[in-house]
């Protein structure tokens, strides 16, 4: 097996835990304004994910990283080709973690609600356009011979924009059954109510966004010449019906699952290419024409397996140390700090 | 560094200048090379950026972090003037 089989599996790994993680605190705040009724809930809704989203998105930032040491070419026709679009991701993830830092800084109403105003749009934005981004890409990217020929609004075609609509309600149904084993009180029994209505809106999309990619992509192809892989798509409508059918901490995995084999239905399918073109096959961005050297690859993995492993431990400990729901009607000291 | 400018309210204020100066130096001395020696700075522009995407994205992250930079600094203020918090009480 070479390097650069592994570091594209690893790469689909790190989109694939960052989407999981990061789901649930995007969800939470596109939930805030619609399930918290008084300030006491809002600051739970923001408390339940504190300690929890800046982690989450460190997953983001090893992606990122990973594209850049393991796929330069990839990296830079990423980065150079959807410009814009993420620079307008990073704005609004910018917006939610200050949000969510700042809004407990001033007692004003006025304070909170404006922060609370960012922490929903930043939350939603993010969401949005990195689903727009993705079906972007596994539609394939207008690249040729001089570069990059789209635009901010060419991303937003059909597929695009339904693979962004996918993304919001599968970080939705998440972070409402996150909302609902975190958080206590009416509050919690809002959130597993809205996870069931938000349920009935994600089904008819995933079905949508399923179909549409047989027509907008060629994802599928990977699949019909080895139909093994179709476990993928099948373990995320397995995961689909149990967030629907189970409750509590076993519905919040199950959509957990769902998120993660919807990407790697999409990363499979994109296999050996990282950036398809549209134009011409000839002009994708693949792990053979954009990996690093096999000497880098061969540093980064054995960087990879001391310090992946220890990152995990970390991050499950501390959602077991902070396993504690959020009580909006008993706010403790420990809350104020989010 | 002096002993004269490590001290005092002089050096608090000076310190982030001064590094900020230093990554420009390294920066503009760097020139015409984006990697010293390898790659030129001309040669490694993205060929699919336009001055005008640059010029939109430099705009827009001076105007964002120039407003989280005043409500820090007001933060700063407000809470420098209101001095520690007293102890809490248990309860």
């Amino acid at each position: 097996m070479n390097f650069g089989i592994i570091w594209f599996i690893l790469w689909g790994v790190l989109w694939t835990v960052y989407f999981v993680l990061d789901g649930f605190d995007l969800g939470a705040g596109m939930l805030q304004p619609f399930i918290a009724r008084d300030e006491s809930e809002r600051h739970a809704v923001a408390a339940s994910i504190g300690p929890f989203w800046n982690g989450n998105e460190v997953w983001l930032l090893t992606a990122g990283g990973a594209t850049f040491a393991a796929f330069p070419t990839a990296y830079a026709v990423m980065f150079s080709s959807l410009y814009s679009a993420l620079l307008l991701v990073l704005f609004a993830l910018i917006a939610r973690g200050v949000a969510l830092e700042l809004r407990n800084k001033e007692p004003g109403a006025a304070w909170r609600r404006a922060w609370d105003i960012a922490f929903f749009a930043g939350s939603a934005a993010a969401a949005l356009l990195f689903g727009v981004a993705f079906g972007n890409i596994f539609s394939g990217l207008p690249l040729d011979a001089a570069g990059y020929h789209g635009s901010l609004l060419g991303l937003l075609n059909p597929y695009g924009l339904l693979t962004g609509v996918l993304f919001v309600l599968l970080f939705l149904v998440h972070g409402a059954l996150w909302l609902a084993i975190k958080t206590a009180g009416a509050l919690s029994l809002r959130a597993a109510v809205a996870a069931k209505g938000l349920w009935l809106a994600l089904v008819p999309v995933a079905v949508a966004f399923l179909t549409a990619t047989a027509f907008a992509t060629k994802l599928y192809d990977n699949y019909f010449a080895h139909p093994v892989l179709f476990l993928a798509p099948l373990l995320a409508v397995v995961g689909l019906l149990g967030s629907r059918l189970a409750s509590g901490l076993k519905a919040f995995l199950c959509s957990g699952l769902t998120i993660a084999m919807v990407t790697a239905t999409g990363i499979i399918g994109l296999f050996p290419n990282l950036l398809p073109s549209s134009r011409d096959p000839a002009y994708s961005v693949t792990i053979s024409n954009a990996a690093s050297s096999p000497y880098t690859l061969k540093i980064m993995t054995a960087v990879a397996l001391c310090f992946v492993p220890a990152v995990i431990c970390y991050q499950l400990w501390s959602y077991r140390v902070l396993r504690q729901a959020v009580d909006p009607s008993r706010p403790s000291a420990q809350d104020e700090v989010y | 560094m002096s002993a004269r400018s490590t001290s005092g309210r002089a050096a608090s204020t000076r310190r982030p200048t001064r590094t900020s100066s230093a990554w420009a130096a390294a920066e503009v001395g760097r020139q015409p090379w984006i990697v010293y020696g390898l790659l030129k700075t001309s040669d490694g522009v993205s060929k699919s950026l336009s001055t005008g995407q640059v010029l939109a994205s430099l705009a827009g992250f001076t105007l964002y972090y120039g407003t989280l930079a005043a409500v820090d600094f007001y933060l700063l203020y407000k809470n420098a003037r209101q001095g520690p918090n007293p102890a809490p009480q248990e309860a």
